[in-house]
């Protein structure tokens, strides 16, 4: 047997019990040779791979392959990465915990407990960094963060995400949830392997107008902020107490931690960055109605309005529907001022707020997630306003387009994240604070 | 604001999608407890701020205009079932 098809078998038999993976796993080979030779790479579902079926995870798309591969996923393949599988998510972003599945997908498994969630949206993708590494497998995945969606699952998995500056890796390829807020990112155990990714799929694109790269020196790291509202008793003990000896670890060594507020952020934030995310779903899935692509009926017989409303109502899910229903209401005539534009101006004053901390301070830090992954259970009991509060910690660098990461300080069972966010475009200032933690 | 059965229907209709009465009755309370918690934003004072409808400051890129590469008829028809004689055949419009 070769190694190849080990890896594959590996990946197959631990699929089977953690189900990390929208479909079997599969082989892709490179293209080139360069930085990632002898890595193995998944690619969340929400992703283009050239003929490999790609349905972010809902069942309205089943069947489809895409054409083309997406930006980043041609960059990986030409630089020797070999992509093994497209990793589960929530139904086209839409979760913080990846229960969120589409109709007819497997609910993702936390590696540390069977029974807790992974976190998501990107779960698929954490489940198999933390996994793959346990093995010893080269691996790294390439996923997407929307509100939180990569700094989520890396922190209650126990692995290393980092989503970088609004624009510095293209979208062109991905199947897009909220256009000005989507940024497809990097998860893996170690920061050099981070940065060797980062370095392989940045850069300004053609066939994204919204792509830009501007690059900015490493800083040295001298005077840290830490975010008052995260380190109060709304955060669980052990993760104030963990935070707190990382705290301690950092003034040894010669950096000064002090404590901020961003109240406009904590106040406005989570309603705001939902407003926007489900106005700008709302619209990019008007597009899926069973006629080019995924699910598709012959039988057409009625009018087209009945037909797509009818493909539509089978085949999404019960938290895509709520989504796509609450943005077309934030969009509608005579709502639109008070929800959508609204939440636009409070993004620029999120954004006013982070600049200012940014004129004193190098980072900002926080915990990533304000506790330790909770069990299927507890989110049985929960109501779709509780999912959404519990981005409280991570929508602030989303809304803002800050580059951020969240790294395990505590790896073993339970993980926990600390949550470290930079200046636009200070991407490796923000990658160089992981040697800092260790 | 009240979120009324009409109102969720009203919503699906825009959104193309149909609920059984069990989901319009489910998302009407949804809907109550989400704008509810949103209702925050009546607190906000933006009135003069300019809204950032993206996260960074962006200009608008334009390549020149000749023809590029783009897909063939073939693939762009490549996921389609339901095809007749290089067409997609779409349910009737009148």
């Amino acid at each position: 047997m070769t190694e190849e098809k080990d890896v594959l078998e590996t990946v197959r038999e631990l699929n089977n019990t953690f189900a990390f993976l929208s479909a079997d796993p599969e082989k892709i080979a490179p293209t080139g040779k360069g930085a990632l030779d002898g890595y193995y790479i998944t690619i969340k579902d929400c992703i283009c791979v050239k003929d490999v079926e790609t349905t972010a995870s809902s069942r309205i798309l089943k069947g489809y392959k895409p054409v083309f591969d997406a930006t980043v996923v041609e960059k990986i393949k030409a630089a020797g990465g070999t992509i093994i599988g497209k990793a589960v998510q929530d139904e086209f972003g839409f979760g913080s915990f990846c229960t969120n599945v589409g109709l007819g997908y497997a609910v993702p498994k936390n590696p540390h407990d069977l029974n807790r969630v992974t976190g998501g949206s990107s779960g698929g993708s954490a489940v198999a960094t933390s996994l793959l590494a346990q093995k010893g497998i080269k691996h790294i995945a390439i996923a997407e963060s929307t509100g939180g969606s990569i700094e989520n699952p890396a922190a209650f998995c126990g692995v290393i995400g980092f989503c970088p500056t609004y624009g510095t890796v293209s979208r062109y390829g991905l199947l897009s949830y909220a256009n000005s807020l989507d940024k497809i990112g990097i998860m893996a155990t170690d920061v050099a392997d981070v940065q060797k990714a980062l370095t392989v799929i940045q850069g300004e694109d053609p066939k994204d107008s919204t792509s830009k790269c501007e690059k900015k020196e490493i800083k040295k790291i001298q005077k840290v902020a830490i975010i008052k509202e995260s380190m109060t008793g709304d955060t669980d003990k052990k993760v104030l107490d963990e935070m707190q000896k990382k705290v301690a670890l950092l003034e040894q060594k010669g950096i000064i931690v002090e404590e901020i507020s961003l109240p406009f952020t904590f106040k406005y934030g989570i309603p705001a960055y939902y407003i926007l995310a489900t106005a700008e779903a709302s619209t990019n899935l008007a597009a899926l109605s069973g006629l080019r692509y995924g699910q598709q009926d012959v039988q057409k017989d009625e009018h087209f309005s009945k037909y797509f409303t009818r493909i539509r109502s089978e085949h999404f899910g019960t938290e895509a529907k709520r989504r796509i229903m609450l943005g077309t209401f934030t969009r509608m005539a005579g709502f639109r001022d008070a929800y959508y534009l609204k939440a636009a101006k409070i993004r620029a004053k999120v954004i006013e707020e982070y600049k200012k901390i940014f004129e004193t301070y190098d980072l900002i830090i926080s915990p990533t997630m304000p506790f330790v992954a909770p069990t299927f259970d507890d989110i049985e009991k929960l109501r779709p306003i509780d999912h959404y509060l519990a981005d409280v910690l991570t929508v602030g660098p989303n809304l803002a387009g800050l580059p951020h990461m969240s790294y395990p300080i505590v790896s073993e069972k339970m993980p926990i994240g600390m949550m470290v966010i930079g200046n636009h475009y200070e991407d490796e200032t923000v990658l160089s604070f992981g040697e800092l933690l260790q | 604001m009240e979120i009324t059965a009409d109102l969720v229907k009203h919503v699906a209709a825009s959104a193309r999608l149909e609920l059984s009465e069990t989901e319009i009755e489910q998302f009407k309370q949804d809907f109550q407890e989400i704008l509810n918690n949103f209702s925050v934003l009546d607190d906000a004072d933006v009135a003069q701020v300019s809204p950032a409808f993206h996260p960074v400051v962006l200009k608008d890129k334009t390549r020149d205009d000749v023809a590029d590469k783009t897909l063939s008829h073939e693939e762009a028809l490549q996921n389609v079932t339901d095809n007749s004689n290089g067409y997609i055949r779409g349910p009737k419009i009148v």
